[in-house]
């Protein structure tokens, strides 16, 4: 075959594989497309009134609530008595007390306890993290005492500071103590050598080092848990309630658990619910506005 | 160049560049003709605990404002070095010292490590700031010597930025402007642009070059990168493989007011490149060392 012979079959074949080319086919890209808000907030309203309706109609077919008498509103109560309820806990009518004392010491205590423990976990776990010999001679006591069921805790710290609000905060600061504890020297243990080097090039002294380079990251790892930290707060000052009576929400669930008063309980467990899900979201909008570039840096 | 053994390296300080390469493109403000020393490394050896010998023999001298780069096989120690000359670490033998200086620096030393060490919890001027804070510097200074440094590495806009916003050679420039506040007479440079763009990476070297010129501080640079080495080195040491000994020296008669990004073009800038990279192949293939100073 002559060379121009060979061209002009190269050129034809050229123009066949342009007109047989099949036409380019759209691939749609793998990432898929995050769900639309309204349609999330749909569902979770539905889910919420299908519950409702659930809670409320069909403990009363009598078929179902035969075969499962646990069905009955005397043990779950129902979103009707609920509401009824909560509006006479929250005006203090019907002949029943007002949960707003009971609220406001559940609350304080909870706080009381969560910051206190937070500040001495924070404290605690900064100074280990940076002190070496601290570090290996306090580890195995710290393992020990968390290992300890903090319930158990609560007849002991009953006996030493008696059954008052100071054994809510104690027991509720202990808890949150261990979660804040571990997260704050994991954060400040996280500062790679060579930052802490270059500080103290720098010309920092090791407690400069603790409270300056050592601390933003244990504040971060602090704030991280936060919220964790609110809810077994919340839950440490209701336990110890419960084991002490006093004037806290753990008193009136007692009450209420006295006189077999399901709705009564269902009314208390939705308000530590409200409350506990405000403590959260404070405790997030604390963290956006302290730690602004933790939150940039986990965004990106 | 002038050949020297590297029994010789001892009284490098206060060499005299290479005219036969750059003549013409020195200025009267370029690299001086001697210095006095800054820092004398006297025969370190370094062996890690495992008592596998990372150093060996070292002898070295720092002058006033001189640039070293220092390059070598992976593995050879230069980071080490770095280390003992910073004081992070202790020679197993031989000796590191510092001289006084009594010039404008405030400090001894400062050091811009490999890895990212930028505060991401403080905004670009505080970062800066840091080391100033670190030794009690009054605010006002602190911010009037900022404002400085900031408009000159062109972050004036980004000051209250905070990291997580800048680009890498951004965040770069931050680390080395807070070694720079404290007002070191050394700067240590641990391959601090490894991880970064060519051109950028050029930007860089340009930035050290005219705050140490500026500012009279002495730089080593520890680099995988030659063209690196060549744009910013008054000298370069090649080290051999590990356990690290200074193999050979090269002096760059560039002086310090060069154009880094018209320097790669030049014929002296050609003719050193090939002569540094057989050097640093030798070095990675164990190939015995000439001894002699190039």
């Amino acid at each position: 075959m002559s060379a121009q012979t060979q061209l002009r079959v190269a050129e034809v074949s050229v123009e066949r594989a342009a007109t047989e080319a099949p036409a380019l086919k759209v691939i749609r890209p793998m990432r898929s497309e995050p769900p639309r808000p309204s349609t999330v907030w749909f569902l979770r309203i539905a889910i919420v009134v299908v519950s409702l309706v659930v809670w409320e109609y069909v403990p009363q077919i009598a078929g179902i609530r035969g075969p499962f008498p646990v069905l009955d509103p005397f043990f779950i109560s129902s979103p009707s008595r609920l509401a009824v309820e909560l509006g006479h806990l929250f005006t203090g009518s019907g002949g029943q007390v007002s949960i707003w004392e009971p609220l406001a010491v559940s609350v304080l205590t909870a706080l009381a306890g969560t910051i206190g423990g937070a500040l001495v976990g924070i404290i605690a776990g900064l100074a280990v993290s940076n002190w070496p010999l601290l570090d290996a001679v306090s580890r195995p006591f710290l393992v020990v005492l968390n290992a300890i069921p903090r319930i158990a805790l609560i007849p002991i710290i009953v006996l030493i500071v008696g059954g008052s609000w100071k054994a809510g905060v104690l027991t509720s600061g202990i808890i949150v103590f261990f979660l804040i504890f571990y997260n704050a020297h994991a954060g400040a243990s996280s500062v790679s050598l060579q930052t802490i080097q270059n500080a103290e090039l720098l010309g920092s002294s090791k407690l400069r080092v603790m409270f300056r380079v050592r601390f933003p990251y244990a504040l971060a790892w602090t704030m991280a848990q936060a919220p964790n930290a609110v809810a077994h707060g919340l839950v440490g000052t209701i336990t110890g309630e419960l084991f002490i009576g006093g004037r806290g929400m753990g008193y009136l669930m007692a009450l209420a658990i006295d006189n077999q008063n399901a709705t009564l309980l269902f009314g208390i467990v939705t308000v530590l619910a409200v409350i506990g899900v405000i403590l959260v979201l404070g405790s997030s909008w604390l963290s956006k506005k302290l730690l602004p570039w933790w939150e940039t840096s986990q965004g990106a | 160049m002038t050949p020297l053994s590297t029994s010789e390296l001892g009284v490098l300080a206060g060499h005299v560049p290479a005219m036969t390469l750059v003549e013409g493109r020195r200025s009267a403000s370029g690299t001086p003709p001697s210095r006095p020393a800054l820092c004398k490394v006297k025969d370190v050896t370094y062996a890690y605990p495992s008592g596998l010998r990372a150093l060996d023999g070292i002898d070295l001298e720092l002058g006033r404002g001189e640039i070293i780069a220092i390059v070598g096989p992976s593995g050879c120690g230069k980071s080490t070095l770095l280390s003992l000359l910073a004081g992070l670490e202790a020679p197993t033998s031989g000796s590191v010292q510092w001289l006084e200086d009594s010039t404008q620096h405030r400090s001894r030393l400062s050091m811009v490590f490999q890895r990212d060490t930028v505060f991401p919890w403080r905004t670009v001027e505080k970062n800066v700031q840091f080391g100033m804070e670190c030794q009690d510097v009054p605010p006002a200074e602190r911010r009037e010597w900022t404002d400085s440094l900031l408009r000159m590495a062109g972050l004036e806009d980004f000051r209250k930025s905070y990291p997580r916003a800048l680009s890498g050679g951004m965040r770069r420039r931050v680390a080395l402007l807070t070694a720079l506040a404290v007002r070191p007479a050394t700067l240590l440079l641990d391959e601090p642009f490894s991880a970064l763009d060519e051109p950028t990476r050029v930007e860089l070297v340009a930035d050290v070059l005219k705050l140490a010129y500026e500012y009279g501080v002495s730089v080593i640079l520890v680099t995988h990168d030659l063209a690196e080495a060549i744009s910013i080195a008054d000298r370069i040491v090649v080290m051999s493989a590990r356990p690290g000994r200074i193999r050979s020296v090269f002096d760059v008669g560039f002086g310090h007011d060069r154009d880094v990004f018209t320097l790669r073009e030049t014929p002296e800038y050609a003719d050193l490149y090939p002569r540094l990279w057989h050097e640093l192949w030798s070095a990675i293939r164990g190939d015995v060392s000439s001894g002699e100073r190039q």
